[in-house]
């Protein structure tokens, strides 16, 4: 008994060291993109342009390190920290969709919603499931110009399936299949870019808002909407709510 | 004044060090995949290359493979600007220098808009000699 529980620990303690792995290499981006924006308005290149920049990449890293911490948080007291509560799918996906239009705006990604119908509300955290997905694309948003793709487009969507109500982001990355987000998960914390195929970087958006919803028993996984294919997660509906 | 060709990744630090260097008097054309960056090598005749290895799909190093069989192309200097260490590199500098004509090898998170600037000056004045 002792050894498995000890196997277990060992197992967690290694997870949360490649999870920080990818974590400290993905942050070398938005702090070499504010130091050398800095080197450039002391140049005498200001303009508000510049400024604006500068402050988005400072609290890009900062929701980073917050949606890591979070991860941490659940991780360790899922149950006292963040209660599941009815959530409505519609209502996450639009305050993503805020929350991401000036990043998106920085990096000429057009940003889209598609909740295409009404859906009865999942079992989630709200806080939890809105970072996930917030986490997840500012990831995607800073891919999508170096995937060369045919159109800079990040599509958030809600749609049903037999297992529940699916929420995701979708964009035109052929590259993306469950083999590579396999493979991802297999190299993560050892190699510098997991995502060969599909991120520059280190993926930590991607491996982070998985490890929120993994605290929430769902996993991030590669799916398709409209023949796009993309990251989502699979939330079941709260029952008590469909009987009322 | 050069013709630089800016193989970057990430599109807001490719706008970051293409305004410091036009500001320096030279003329930057960026490249987010290795693709597109062989596509507007072939429209603007670069002078220099700036290369970062990490890209997506197919990597740094293989564009400089594909870079280097075209005959017009070997005698263009590449300054690699990346944010890979260039101790992972240690076994194959020489493949790097001799094979590939890589004149100076710049580590993204420790090189400045100063030493950019003169990492380009240095590649100017330098003509790689590939080995057979």
């Amino acid at each position: 008994m002792q050894a498995t529980s000890g196997t277990s620990a060992s197992n967690a303690a290694d997870t949360h060291d490649r999870l920080f792995m990818t974590l400290a290499e993905e942050l070398k981006s938005p702090l070499m993109r504010i130091a050398r924006q800095s080197e450039l308005l002391a140049l005498g290149n200001e303009c508000a342009a510049d400024l604006r920049s500068v402050r988005m990449n400072a609290d890009m890293t900062l929701r980073l390190l917050d949606s890591y911490l979070l991860s941490l948080r659940l991780a360790r007291e899922p149950d006292t920290l963040f209660a599941v509560q009815p959530v409505s799918v519609g209502a996450v996906l639009h305050e993503a969709q805020g929350r991401l239009t000036d990043v998106a705006r920085e990096y000429d990604v057009e940003l889209g919603l598609d909740i295409g119908g009404r859906y009865e509300p999942v079992m989630a955290n709200d806080q939890a499931l809105t970072t996930a997905l917030v986490t997840l694309g500012y990831s995607l948003i800073e891919a999508l110009p170096a995937m060369g793709t045919q159109q800079l487009r990040l599509q958030l969507a809600a749609h049903r399936t037999k297992y529940g109500i699916v929420a995701g982001m979708y964009c035109d990355a052929d590259m993306l299949t469950p083999a590579t987000l396999r493979r991802a998960h297999n190299l993560r914390g050892h190699a510098r870019q997991p995502f060969v195929d599909v991120l520059p970087g280190s993926g930590a958006g991607v491996f982070v808002a998985d490890a929120i919803l993994k605290a929430m028993s769902s996993r991030l996984r590669v799916g398709r909407y409209q023949r796009l294919p993309g990251f989502a997660v699979t939330l079941s509906p709260s029952q008590q709510l469909q009987l009322v | 004044m050069a013709n630089i060709l800016l193989i970057e990744p990430d599109r807001v630090l490719a706008r970051t060090y293409g305004s410091a260097l036009e500001r320096a008097g030279h003329k930057v054309q960026a490249a987010t995949t290795a693709q597109s960056a062989l596509q507007l090598a072939d429209e603007v005749c670069p002078e220099v290359v700036l290369l970062e290895l990490q890209l997506v799909a197919h990597g740094g190093v293989e564009f400089l493979y594909e870079f280097r069989s075209y005959a017009d192309w070997q005698s263009i200097p590449i300054a690699i600007v990346s944010n890979v260490p260039p101790a992972e590199f240690n076994q194959s500098v020489g493949v790097l220098r001799e094979r590939l004509g890589v004149v100076a090898y710049c580590y993204k998170p420790q090189t400045n808009l100063q030493h950019l600037q003169r990492a380009v000056e240095d590649a100017l004045a330098r003509q790689p000699r590939l080995a057979a």
